[in-house]
């Protein structure tokens, strides 16, 4: 026992002598460009859900990545805001010249936040486990090429070696996968252990990373707290280590209107305005002391797309989708009618208060150089719709308003959205009245979120469907959406083949990605597959809405960004004004 | 009474076994199941979704997962797992229990001690100012929605300043002292607490105000007037304790009542209770968790009614149970 207490002793002195660890012996990264902040205070943002898991690697909603992203680091990290890698865990690295071997120096005197020193074995052990078939992880179909995964070799303990089995376009992002401590985790992974431990229930100390804070407690439905990181890697231009907040605190409020009044009563700091009640806010900033920001059109959008899936019910032998619908939704010029009846202004108008735009392709215009501007767009022209519908004589021969196709099919169809969104809910309304418009009977059904998925995802008993993606900066994350084997390739997924000439070149166009190093070449392939998409119009795009931030004044270098997290992107730079 | 006590426990058992059969039917009949979430986001792969229904039984009918389940409970004592949630279902109906079954006290005190005073007296005052206010009172908590008073309470909290904008807990509570703590929690506590009894307050009040009348009119009071006995003594002794046993009976279903009409005090409140639980593994098809929260919903249900059932006994002699 008396042992027991005198090893408890020196852990406590240890603990408390390890966070003045001197800068020196960690190789720092300096932040310059920010204002000079002080250390202390904290930042309350609201969260809608608690976070799922504490474990990194198994998780995949983003309740727990919101938590977890600010307590790990990657070897490099992308700078949303200067739109380019930089160094993290990793200093510098180089490639050889057929892009085949990447050499990563590793950041000297990086330690966990449990005081254990960083080194390359963390970084092979990484790997080893997102590559273990025992380990169900999303990462993994990112850090593949081809199927095949990185062979990641330890050079010595500040070098790592990472051959690739063929180019990888995307590598300098991909790589960027969260670190996990060998030394925490090696034994529970040799057991077998890993894929469940670290649940929300495990205490905070357990879950080890780099990243500027670390968990300090949680509270189930109230909220969960992070705190200062001591070894953090970065530091100011005076040589003050980031970051400079005590506290990151993320308040759990699971109603969206209370979470307007836990703003205006001063609970939380940060808030995402909608248009809705943009003008609500706005007239209250300087009362509130807060900034509402403009960070541009959202990345994410709501469409509308056609069950093209010519496939038939197994059990029953039936079609999918009655053969003369299957005519009118695989017939581009019914689409393109579609595209064009669609009352993009009102909804901007009547759903966005005027805070929003109309979208025509598949990536969002505030993709930077990613998104193409030379698409073609089938934009709101009622004439133009009609004109399609007649020449395709679709047109009303018995006089009841609604037209008929040349085998005297109404043409009639319902398309279903989730009843819990009435953002949506609305656009669905406006649709319904601009089918109506050029004689369509488009009717909206409302279902539950399960049945929605059903539908789509399993049963593929439906006609059409309105549903909103959120988009990410970079298109990688969602190449399941374009490549025709896709699961949420969703007006026909995981087609063995690819149905059509354009699918087959969009999934050429992906290859091809995956495979050039250049980002200029990328970026060239992206504008075609956007091209492709648009001219084809596989989904009928509607408005992208107006993105807004408010942020209380008190807080220094809050520089919000489009990509979330939008105004914790920089969280160990933002710090309390005296 | 021990007998009667053990009697009625013994009844609840087919209870316990019927009410998970049905939730997990239910679950079963509506559709999708607790991936539909992950298959909506193109960066999880279809593998994954693959070995995860597997894992579940989600491929599997669904009276084996409810056999699998009632193994578990009956031999190893195990509610299951929460696969939203990643962990074992027990540790977070625990936490949420204990936090709803004090919002539920509070409020049930607060109906109590206001209700049947305002009922008595505006019985005794039938007719006057006193008892038209008191009704006006009753009719506004009655017909007004649970969430519309909710948010009421927010924006009450919000302009007035004196109460915390929902929440259970300040962020600064772990530095608080003992007393600090407790002070905080009723301080956060107060509002939700209001807003949940204020239904319940105005039904008890009616039933209260009703039962006296009757019992004010009755012949046996007039004998006890007579008899010279102060009007204190006739009402408080003799006609309240007549009147008040159907309260008793319908305080035996306000404790799982509370816990419904919680859900959406607490979902608009952000308190960390045990209704929220329920909706928020409802909209995740979360089937353990549903089930084991209903579960314990019911045990409250029983629970309650046996308490009214010992508490008839004791207040009036006439009632035996055997």
């Amino acid at each position: 026992m008396k042992r027991l207490s005198h090893w408890f002793l020196s852990l406590l002195l240890v603990a408390s002598v390890l966070p003045s660890v001197s800068a020196t012996e960690t190789e720092m990264d300096t932040v310059t460009g920010i204002e000079i902040g002080k250390r202390g205070g904290r930042l309350v943002v609201p969260a809608l859900g608690d976070p799922k898991s504490f474990n990194i690697i198994t998780s995949n909603d983003s309740s727990s990545s919101d938590i977890l992203g600010p307590v790990y680091d990657a070897l490099v990290s992308y700078d949303p805001e200067k739109k380019k890698i930089l160094p993290a865990l990793a200093t510098s690295w180089e490639h050889s010249d057929d892009f085949l071997t990447w050499t990563f120096h590793l950041r000297k005197g990086v330690r966990w936040n449990d005081g254990e020193p960083f080194t390359a074995d963390d970084v092979v052990f990484t790997f080893e486990v997102l590559y273990d078939d025992t380990i169900i992880n999303a990462a993994r179909s990112i850090v593949e090429v081809k199927g095949q995964p990185f062979d990641v070799r330890k050079v010595d303990e500040l070098t790592v070696e990472v051959k690739l089995p063929a180019v990888y376009g995307p590598f300098e992002r991909a790589i960027g996968v969260p670190i996990i401590p060998k030394h925490k985790l090696e034994t529970p992974h040799r057991e077998g252990r890993l894929q469940e431990m670290l649940n929300v229930g495990s205490p905070p100390e357990e879950v080890v990373g780099t990243g500027a804070f670390k968990i300090k407690s949680f509270l189930p439905a109230e909220r969960v707290v992070l705190e200062r990181n001591p070894y953090y890697w970065k530091q100011d231009e005076k040589g003050t280590r980031l970051p400079y907040l005590d506290e990151l605190v993320f308040l759990s409020i699971p109603d969206l209107d209370a979470w307007d009044i836990a703003f205006e009563s001063g609970k939380t700091d940060t808030h995402e305005v909608y248009p809705q009640k943009y003008k609500r806010f706005k007239k209250k900033e300087s009362e509130g002391n807060f900034t509402i920001y403009e960070l541009g059109l959202a990345l994410g959008d709501s469409h509308i797309w056609f069950n093209q899936n010519p496939g038939k019910n197994p059990e029953t032998g039936d079609p999918y989708v009655a053969p003369h619908k299957l005519a009118w939704f695989t017939n581009l010029n019914f689409r393109k009618a579609i595209s064009h009846c669609i009352n993009r202004p009102i909804i901007v108008r009547n759903v966005f208060r005027g805070r929003a735009e109309p979208i025509f392709g598949p990536l969002s215009p505030s993709m930077g150089k990613w998104f193409n501007p030379n698409m073609p767009r089938f934009e709101y022209d009622l004439d133009k719709s009609r004109a399609l519908l007649d020449e395709m004589e679709y047109i009303d021969r018995d006089g009841d308003g609604v037209r008929e196709d040349p085998q005297g099919n109404k043409i009639t169809f319902t398309f279903i959205t989730n009843s819990e969104n009435n953002i949506r809910e609305k656009i669905g309304i406006i649709l319904q009245e601009s089918f109506q418009e050029v004689g369509l009977e488009g009717k909206l059904k409302r279902v539950d979120f399960g049945s929605l998925i059903v539908a789509i995802q399993d049963a593929f008993d439906y006609d059409a469907c309105l549903l909103g993606l959120t988009g990410s900066d970079y298109p990688l994350g969602g190449l399941n959406v374009y490549r025709s084997s896709g699961r949420t390739h969703h007006w026909h997924p995981s087609q063995k083949e690819p149905a059509t000439q354009w699918e087959a070149r969009v999934d050429g166009l992906i290859e091809d990605f995956l495979a050039e190093p250049l980002e200029e070449k990328q970026v060239a392939i992206w504008h075609e597959i956007q091209r492709l998409y648009a001219e084809n119009q596989p989904v009928c795009w509607t408005v992208n809405r107006n993105v807004y931030e408010a942020v209380r004044n008190n807080f220094g270098n809050v520089r919000p960004i489009l990509p979330r997290p939008r105004v914790r992107w920089n969280a160990e730079e933002i710090f309390v004004k005296q | 009474m021990k007998v009667y006590i053990l009697r009625r426990l013994l009844q609840v058992l087919p209870i316990f076994v019927l009410v998970p059969f049905f939730t997990f039917l239910l679950v079963e009949l509506a559709p999708g199941n607790v991936l539909d979430s992950w298959k909506l986001n193109p960066e999880i792969p279809d593998k994954l979704i693959e070995q995860k229904t597997e894992e579940l039984g989600l491929d599997r009918p669904w009276y084996e997962r409810y056999w699998r389940w009632v193994k578990g409970v009956t031999l190893r004592l195990d509610l299951g797992y929460s696969s939203a949630n990643k962990r074992p279902v027990a540790p977070i109906i625990r936490e949420r229990l204990y936090n709803t079954f004090i919002l539920a006290l509070l409020a049930t005190l607060i109906e109590w001690s206001v209700s049947v005073p305002l009922g008595i007296l505006s019985a005794v005052r039938q007719y006057t100012w006193v008892d038209k206010i008191c009704s006006g009172i009753a009719f506004l908590g009655l017909s007004i929605p649970v969430v519309f008073l909710a948010l009421l309470a927010l924006l009450f909290a919000k302009v007035t300043g004196w109460f915390p904008v929902g929440g259970l807990r300040s962020i600064d509570y772990e530095t608080f002292t003992t007393w600090g703590k407790f002070c905080d929690i009723l301080h956060h506590i107060i509002l939700p607490a209001l807003v949940l009894a204020a239904a319940g307050m105005a039904t008890y009040m009616r039933q209260m105000r009703g039962n006296l009348l009757d019992q004010l009119g009755a012949d046996y009071l007039t004998t006890a007037r007579a008899k010279g006995l102060s009007e204190t003594v006739v009402v408080g002794k003799h006609a309240v304790r007549n009147a008040i046993n159907p309260l008793i009976t319908l305080f035996g279903f306000s404790l799982s009542g509370l816990l419904s009409g919680s859900v959406l005090v607490e979902t608009v409140m952000s308190y960390p209770g045990l209704g929220r639980t329920v909706v928020e593994a409802l909209f995740a098809q979360d089937e353990y968790l549903v089930v084991a929260a209903l579960l314990m919903g019911t045990v409250l249900l029983i629970v309650g009614n046996l308490i009214a059932d010992i508490l008839l006994a004791l207040s009036d002699p006439r009632i035996r149970l055997r």
